[in-house]
Formats: structure tokens, sequence, C-alpha cells
């Protein structure tokens, strides 16, 4: 049994003879960072307490200007031909080639 | 009250989110402050340019190199720089889905410099050819070509000429220097045969080496060389698709297949195969040498449209779609729309344009399917090509409902147009097709009855399935029932929208625009082409084909003829769906009631499609007394050109009859006005027929070459060259044969000249007279 991993050993030396790990070095700095990052790492990783009232009060101020700007102001149609080539789409229809959203609303404003 | 959160979740959490939001505040301010009339997409590309344009002019040396290769470089690599959003050939278009790559902000001249420094001081890497592909582009476009050909040289100079990288811009040098003409270059620059790289760069070596054996006269050693390069490609790409998937040859060969796995032709295999298809053509013709064209692309108004792909296209390459980056012939217009090709080998070619969105919106590019470059052999031909505004329609348009005895169809007036051609299209959610309806209109306006309209698809069919109804099985004798009823119905059914457009063509027959193209922005959308016709109402039967219950419609039309004998609409439906069901079931007992139905129809109301149905049904079972008759009432229904309708199976009709002078006289007028030539075969068996030497038929195939799919332009050329030399050996024996088998075919006995072609030895007569025999 013993001989037998023996030259199993012996086997695997030689093979692995010509094979040299070269990148310890690497790996250890990516495992073992400097202190710099070590600080970095312990500066993310650090807890805070806020007091949640003005957090809160804070945060209700945004999001209501938030919807108050970012709400639709019913210019939709205009913004949908401006759309950039890349995401629009060509049909066929009646011999025609149109971009697909351009179609669609001349269509409707055809067809009530 | 407090929380506790660390310092990453409220980087993550809170105030990513509203760094995010307030972008795209900022975002929305900015393009709200644009002027309206300014796309967004334009304003962020000058943005986009001047940030990255800071961005570089920050930073130097390898940083910089890097920056070029990643922002200019890279991005360029996904499309082909020949790579465009629309291809338009003769009588096709087709577009490319826009998600290839996204367009650089760089403008020409800031890429030229960019690529330029790289080329010439940027590290010798992978990305150093691409660098110059795209920057030789980038030169041709701005009419810069010699400027181009001096930085290829001067980067091969930087690279090993041993490396693979050498070995490109090697083969990139030797191409340009024989496409623009200069073959003394070309030759000496291109790589001998022990020339070694890659199988690609090998194939490329040895395509390049072909044409530059062939422009110089050496023609048989060309085809010998690209043969051995075929030979050795495919060898090594069979050897290097087993070697990727060793497991799936096996399979094959288990399986008992004993063929090798699918064959994936690559571009390099296809280039050599077409150059050798080429070159024999133009070797069996006697054509040696090469032949060069050039020409401006331009608008009608003069404006050269710079920065278009050409691509010349062999006849046997025009039915694939266009290799990008990869085509034999391919260029881009300069700055003033020029474009040329030399070095070509001799044939027959078609020109294709790549394009993009913006230059071809509103425009069309007129070339008909049936337009052919003959290159000669010397030739220096000069092909401009002119796009056009799509012509406007007036009316019915927009949906338009429409209703009394007739539609009056109105278009916007097409200067130094001789005539229009009015097409009509109906349209269903499997299906569309379209259909001529009115030839040869003079005005810019015509009126077409309800009847006309009713008739004009004939009765041809197509066939669709929905979610509900199965695939149709051809062999399932049920299959007629997939029948599309909107290829039924057609314009008679009020509640189907219609289209329809307008080709204006010059006295010759060649169209000089139309109404249907590329219509992609709020000004060339223009009037929709679309109508509705509401002069009659669905009948019970009409339901039922529209729930696609044809056999019950069949009954149901029955009925209704008993009923009253001189419904045409109920009559010319059971006509249609028996005609449908007799192509699938191949019944003969339905074919020959809806034959018998369909007299009764012609007796009832006479139109163009219904007669020209029965004489060509008549034409082929060679009744020539029934063929005659309705023929007549064909001919009485053309209403654009009664009684000169060009016609070559009518040609061929008066041939069977033996009236040899009227069949010949018609062939010349058919030949000569369409432009395929699809008959000239048959007008060859006629003169042939008719007592004309071969040297006459030779001439007459040579004037009107055919091209069709899988047919070389050459082929009757080259059929009556060997039966030239055929008949030198014994003219009289060979004069007695060929009479006795136009006889026979001419009478009537089209079996017994196939069983004499089939049997014995072949001869260039049993070639020929078999292609005749094929003429469809």
């Amino acid at each position: 049994m013993d001989n037998e991993r023996d030259t199993i050993r012996r086997r695997l030396e030689e093979e692995l003879e010509g094979m040299a790990f070269s990148g310890a070095e690497r790996v250890l700095k990516q495992t073992h960072p400097g202190s710099r990052g070590e600080r970095l790492q312990a500066w993310w990783n650090k807890e805070l307490e806020i007091p949640l009232r003005p957090l809160g009060a804070c945060a209700a101020v945004i999001l209501l200007g938030a919807i108050l700007i970012l709400a639709p102001h019913g210019k939709s149609g205009k913004e949908q031909t401006a759309a950039p080539s890349g995401v629009r789409e060509l049909i066929q229809a009646g011999g025609n080639t149109y971009w697909k959203d351009l179609y669609e609303q001349a269509v409707r404003r055809v067809e009530h | 009250m407090n929380i506790k959160i660390k310092v990453k979740h409220l980087v993550l959490l809170v105030l990513l989110p509203l760094t995010l939001l307030g972008t795209g505040l900022a975002l929305r301010f900015t393009a709200a402050s644009t002027a309206a009339d300014v796309p967004p997409s334009s304003a962020v590309q000058t943005m986009e340019r001047e940030e990255l344009l800071a961005e570089l002019a920050s930073s130097t040396g390898t940083k910089r190199m890097e920056l070029i290769r990643s922002k200019v470089i890279d991005p360029g690599i996904t499309g082909s720089p020949y790579h465009f959003d629309v291809y338009i050939g003769s009588g096709s278009s087709q577009w490319s889905d826009g998600s290839e790559g996204t367009a650089s902000p760089l403008l020409p001249e800031d890429k030229i410099a960019l690529l330029k420094e790289y080329v010439l001081e940027g590290p010798s890497d992978y990305a150093l050819p691409n660098a110059v592909k795209q920057l030789v582009y980038e030169l041709d476009t701005a009419g810069k070509g010699s400027e181009a050909d001096a930085l290829i040289a001067a980067a091969a100079e930087r690279v090993s000429s041993n490396s693979q990288l050498g070995g490109q811009l090697t083969l990139l040098r030797a191409g340009r220097a024989l496409n623009s003409g200069d073959l003394a270059l070309a030759s000496r620059l291109t790589p001998d045969a022990a020339w070694t790289g890659d199988m690609e760069l090998l194939a490329e070596a040895a395509w390049l080496r072909g044409r530059v054996l062939f422009a110089a006269g050496k023609s048989s050693e060309a085809l010998k060389l690209v043969g051995e390069a075929l030979v050795s490609y495919r060898g090594q790409q069979a050897a290097f698709e087993a070697s990727v998937s060793p497991g799936a040859a096996g399979d094959a060969t288990d399986s008992g297949a004993g063929t090798a796995a699918p064959e994936h032709s690559s571009p390099a295999e296809d280039k050599l195969t077409a150059l050798q298809t080429a070159m024999r053509q133009a070797a069996g013709m006697g054509l040696l040498g090469s032949a060069r064209i050039e020409g401006t692309l331009q608008r009608s108004d003069g404006t050269p449209v710079a920065r278009a792909g050409v691509f010349l296209r062999a006849e046997s390459e025009i039915y694939h779609s266009v290799h990008y980056g990869d085509e034999p012939y391919q260029t881009v217009t300069d700055e003033n729309g020029h474009y040329s090709f030399s070095n070509v080998i001799p044939g027959f070619y078609q020109l294709q344009l790549g394009l993009s969105f913006e230059q071809i919106d509103g425009w069309t590019w007129p070339a008909g399917s049936d337009e052919w470059l003959e290159l000669d052999q010397g030739a220096q031909l000069t092909e401009d090509i002119t796009l056009q505004p799509l012509l406007e329609l007036k009316s019915p348009v927009n949906s338009e409902v429409v209703t009394g005895p007739s539609v009056t169809f109105e278009w916007e007036p097409v200067q130094s147009a001789a005539y229009y051609k009015l097409w009509g299209g109906v349209s269903s959610e499997g299906s569309s097709y379209s259909v001529p309806i009115h030839q040869y209109i003079q005005d810019t306006e015509t009126t077409v009855s309800a009847e006309q309209l009713y008739s004009a698809s004939g009765f041809s069919t197509t066939s669709s399935y929905t979610a509900e109804s199965r695939f149709p099985d051809p062999d399932d004798p049920d299959s007629w029932q997939a029948t599309d009823p909107s290829s039924l119905l057609s314009f008679a059914d009020p509640e189907s929208r219609f289209s329809w457009y307008i080709e204006a063509y010059d006295a010759d027959g060649n169209v000089i625009t139309r109404s249907n193209g590329y219509r992609l922005n709020e000004d060339t959308v223009g009037n929709l082409p679309f109508f509705y016709y509401k002069e009659r109402t669905l009948t019970a039967a009409d339901r039922l084909v529209k729930e696609r219950k044809l056999a019950e419609a069949v009954e149901a039309y029955r009925q209704d003829v008993a009923a009253d004998p001189q419904d045409s609409h109920a009559l010319k439906m059971l006509v249609h769906l028996l005609l449908a069901k007799s192509s699938r079931t191949k019944d003969p007992q339905v074919e020959e009631e809806a034959i018998r139905l369909l007299v009764k129809l012609v007796e009832l109301q006479p139109a163009r499609e219904s007669a020209g149905y029965l004489s060509y049904h008549y034409y082929k079972q060679a009744d020539w007394e029934n063929y005659n008759r309705y023929y007549d009432v064909f001919l009485s229904q053309v209403p654009d050109q009664p009684g000169r309708y060009p016609d070559s199976t009518h040609a061929s009709a008066l041939m069977f009859q033996g009236q040899t002078e009227a069949a010949l006289e018609a062939f010349a007028a058919d030949t000569a006005a369409d432009r395929s030539h699809r008959y000239i075969g048959s007008y060859l068996a006629a003169e042939l027929q008719a007592g004309a030497s071969l040297e006459a038929a030779l001439e007459l195939a040579q004037r009107y070459p055919e091209h069709s799919y899988g047919h070389s332009g050459y082929r009757w050329p080259l059929l009556l060259q060997e039966l030239q030399a055929e008949r030198a050996a014994d003219p009289a024996s060979f004069d007695r044969e060929l009479q006795a088998r136009l006889d026979q075919y001419w009478g009537g006995q089209k079996e017994a000249v196939q069983q004499w072609a089939e049997a014995g030895e072949p001869s260039a007569l049993k070639s020929f007279m078999t292609a005749v025999l094929e003429v469809n």
C-alpha cells in the first residue's frame, strides 16, 4: 500500500518537476492588502448612528421635490420621436418602411 | 430614535440612489433647455465628443494610446467599416437591425487624426490592423486614397513582414493596388506560393494572386491556383472542425450517415468559390484580362452622396445578402460621391448600395432586378447612380373610406415620366401581397372599376395559419383549407384595409421613381397609402371564408350560384376556392369543375385575369382552339396596350400552331421588352426552326442574355458555341438531327425529345434541347 503511494508520489513529483508557481507574491498582495487598504476596509464597514427623525424629514422633502419635478408633463409624443435609432423598430406597411413608433402615431392620427 | 447603519450600506442604499436621481434631473433639464429643432441625440453627441477629446488631450504616452484603442478603435470593430443601415440592390432592399455597435461621437477628421497617430506611433498589437482598416476607410471617404496607401506601407514597416500582422497589412495593400488599377504594384505586393500564414490569410492571398494572374491574361494558371487553394482551405477547415468537435464526427459515423458534418462555408471560401465561378465563365466565353467600372452616386438635384457603400456583385453571388466587410468588390464613395472598381473579372454584375437611414429616408434608387451590367474584357464602364425623391400619393390615402362603383387613384406628377404603373396591396395578419392593377397610365390619375379591382388578384392563393388553425401539412388533402382568406377575398373584403403604390417610368421603360420606400421622419412619412373600399357587403359565404371554414364556404357559394346564376362574385369565389383545392389535392375532377365554372364566369364577366387563366390552361393542354378563343378575350381586356401585348407564351403558342412568321415577330417584341429574357431559349429554338444559322442564333443569345437563378447570362451563348463546335465535325448530319428534334419539339412531341435527350451518349445538341425543354 505504502509502496504504491510512494510510487504515485514519485510519479507526481516527476511530472510536476517542470512546473513552478511564480504568482505567490501577487496572490499574497491580493489576500493581504497593505495597511492603507485595510484602513479603507475598516472604514467601509464602520457603523454609524444616525437620528431617524431629521433623516425622515429630509427624505420626505427630497421625495416630494423629485415627484413634482419628474412628473410627466404631457409631452410624451414628441419625446417618442426623438428616441435614438438604436432602440427603434422598423416595420413594413403598405410597401413603405417606417419607424414603428412614428407609423403608429400617424395611423392613430388618421384612424380615430 | 436613532438608526445604526454601516458606511457601505449608507453609500449603496442611500447616497447612490440619490446621486442617480440628481443625474436624471440634470439630464432632463439639459434636454429641455436645448433648442426644440435640434435632436437631443446630436447635442449629446457633441457633448460626448468634447468630453472624449478633452480626455485624450489630457493624456500622453502609453495611456493615450490605450485610450485611442479603447475609445476609437475597439468600438469600431463590432461593425466592420463596411456595415450600413440599409442595403439596396437592383429590385431589393434590406436593413440591418441597428443593434450593431453605437455611433461614435467623433467626427471623421477627429478619427483620421487619432487613428493616424495610433498607426504611426502606437504599439504593434492586435489593434493595429483594425486601426489601419478604419483609417483607410475614413481616408477613402475623404477622397485621400493615396494617403491611405502610404499609411498602410508605413504601418507595414513597423511590423515584421513574416508576422500575422505584417501579412494582413501586405494583403490589404495588394488588394487596394489591384482595385485601384495598379496591376504592376499589386503583382509585386501579392505574396507568392511560398508565402506562409494562417488559413484565412492564405485563402485571401490566393484570391488576390488568382485575380492578378487573370488580369494579366493567365486564366488557366489563375484557375489552377484558385482550385488548389480551395482544396487546401477546405481540407484545413475540415481538419479544424474535426479537432474542435471530434464527438460530432463520431456520431455522424455511428448513425451511419456516412457524410461529413453540415458544411459551414466561410466568407473566405465563398470569395474563392465566387472567383472560380467568375473566372470559369469568363474563360469559357474567351474573355481574358479585366474590366473597370466607375461612377458617381448622387441625388437627382446633383448633390453627391458621400460615405455610401458600393458593392459590385457577380451574377452568381446576387442571391445572398452582402457579406459585411468581406465582399470581393466593395468600396465607399468619396466626398464627391465617386466610386470605382478596377481589375474586375469580365462578366455580368449588379451594383448594390450601402446607405445610412438618413441617406435613404425619403429617397429611392429605382434600379430594377433585371438591370445588369455586362463588363466585357477591357471594358471601361461609367455607371452613375442617381437617387430620386419618393413620389407622393394624393388620394385615396390616410385610411380614407371609398364607396361607389369605382376608385379613382391620384398622385403627384413626376417630371419626365412617360407613364405610371399602379399596384394594389392586400395584407392580413399572416401575409401581404401586391398585384399590378393598371399599367401604362399616362395621366396622374386613374379610375378602376369595382369589378377590375375585385378580379385584380387573379386566382393565385397564399397559405397561412393562425394560432387556432393547425400548421398545414402539404400531404394532407385538407391542407387547401389553410388558404389565406385575404388571398381569396382580396379587394372584395369591405372590412380589409388596402394599400397602393405607384411606379413612374420613362419612355424606355426604366423606373424613374416610386411612391414606396423608406419614410423615416415626420416630413417624409407623407400620406399613408391606405384606404378601405366599402362598396359591397359581406355575404354569409364570405363570412365563412373569413372564418376559415372553406369547405362550408364552397357549399354556400354553390347555393348562391344556384339561386342566382348571374352572381359573378359567388361564381368567382367558387372558382377560386376550387382552384385552390385542386392545386393541393391534385384532384382532376375538382379542376374540371373549376374550369367549367370559369368558362361560365368569363361569359358573364370577361375579366383579364379569368380569360388569362383559361387561355394558359388550354395552352398547357395544347387545345389550340380554346387557347385562341380565350387569348382573344384576354387581349380585348388588356386596356393598356390592346393587341400589342408582348407575350412569349403566345409566341410559343403560335409556333406550336405552325404560324412561324407571327411567332417570330411576337418573340422579338417580347424579348426586347422583357428584360429578364427568360424565354430566349424558346425564341432561339423558333429561329433555328425557321432556318436561322447557329451564328445568327448566337448573336441573338448574346444580345439577350437570360439571367435566372442558378444560370449564368452566358449559358445560351455557351450552348450555341458548343453546337457550332459539334456541327463542325459533320455539318450535314448535324443539321438533319437538329431539324428533326426541333420539328418534334414544335410539333408538340416534348416527351419524345426528352426521351431522346436522356438516352445514350450526351451531346451538345442534347444539352441544348434539354435547356429548351426547361424554358418556363
